[in-house]
């Protein structure tokens, strides 16, 4: 005899087999890199054109300004 | 040894007067060199400038602010390196990278200075790599730091 399942444990199995199937590895895909000479170039000609434009370096959304002190 | 400016963190970096009234801007960007297994290896870009930008002062404290900010930076993030790429204002990116080359000597806090060649020197890409003598990770960065330096303009043969 089969063994009985209520509608909302059929749902909850299912549910269960959908994120089995779509799970995805563990190792996130790297993100691709740019050289960081010609990042860093084009950042700097971006800061120095901000700075005479009187525009705030955090609107450089791109560039991570960071405070490492 | 002069008596560094007391620095004020704003949103996008520090900053602190000179005596002199002149107001230096300091930031750290961030970037990443690839070691040759393909990992990231954080580094930050360290830049400064001051308003008004035209006056020229010979103030010591000014030197001794920013060596005093280098060696704290060091303190606090052992493990990472710091990218300097020699701003080439004016034609005075080499002028600037002797300046810097004489305060990293003054610095002697195991911090160690890598110089781009003088083939990417010659082209006015000024840069260095610093990094602490005693970093277990400090050939990987010195590696990367050559390597990406030869793609983006290969030397010649």
């Amino acid at each position: 005899m089969k063994p009985f399942t209520t509608p909302c444990q059929k749902k909850k199995k299912s549910y269960l087999y959908l994120i089995m199937k779509d799970k995805k590895p563990n190792s996130k895909p790297r993100p691709q890199r740019e050289n960081p000479f010609v990042k860093m170039i084009r950042d700097k000609k971006r800061i120095k054109e901000a700075i005479a434009n009187g525009i705030p370096l955090s609107s450089l959304n791109d560039i991570e300004f960071v405070h490492p002190i | 040894m002069f008596i560094p400016y007391d620095l004020t963190k704003t949103e996008d970096g520090y900053q602190f007067t000179s005596d002199f009234g002149l107001t230096y801007f300091l930031y750290f960007s961030k970037y990443y060199l690839i070691d040759e297994n393909g990992d990231d290896l954080i580094v930050t870009s360290f830049g400064f400038f001051h308003d008004p930008e035209k006056v020229r002062v010979n103030d010591q404290r000014i030197k001794a602010t920013i060596i005093s900010f280098i060696i704290d930076y060091f303190e606090k993030n052992p493990e990472l390196g710091i990218l300097y790429l020699c701003d080439p204002r004016d034609d005075l990116a080499r002028h600037r990278r002797i300046i810097f080359g004489s305060w990293h000597r003054e610095m002697d806090q195991g911090i160690e200075k890598f110089d781009c060649n003088k083939y990417h020197a010659k082209l006015g890409y000024y840069s260095s790599l610093l990094i602490k003598a005693d970093n277990p990770q400090k050939q990987h960065y010195v590696d990367a730091f050559y390597r990406h330096l030869n793609e983006l303009i290969p030397e010649e043969a």
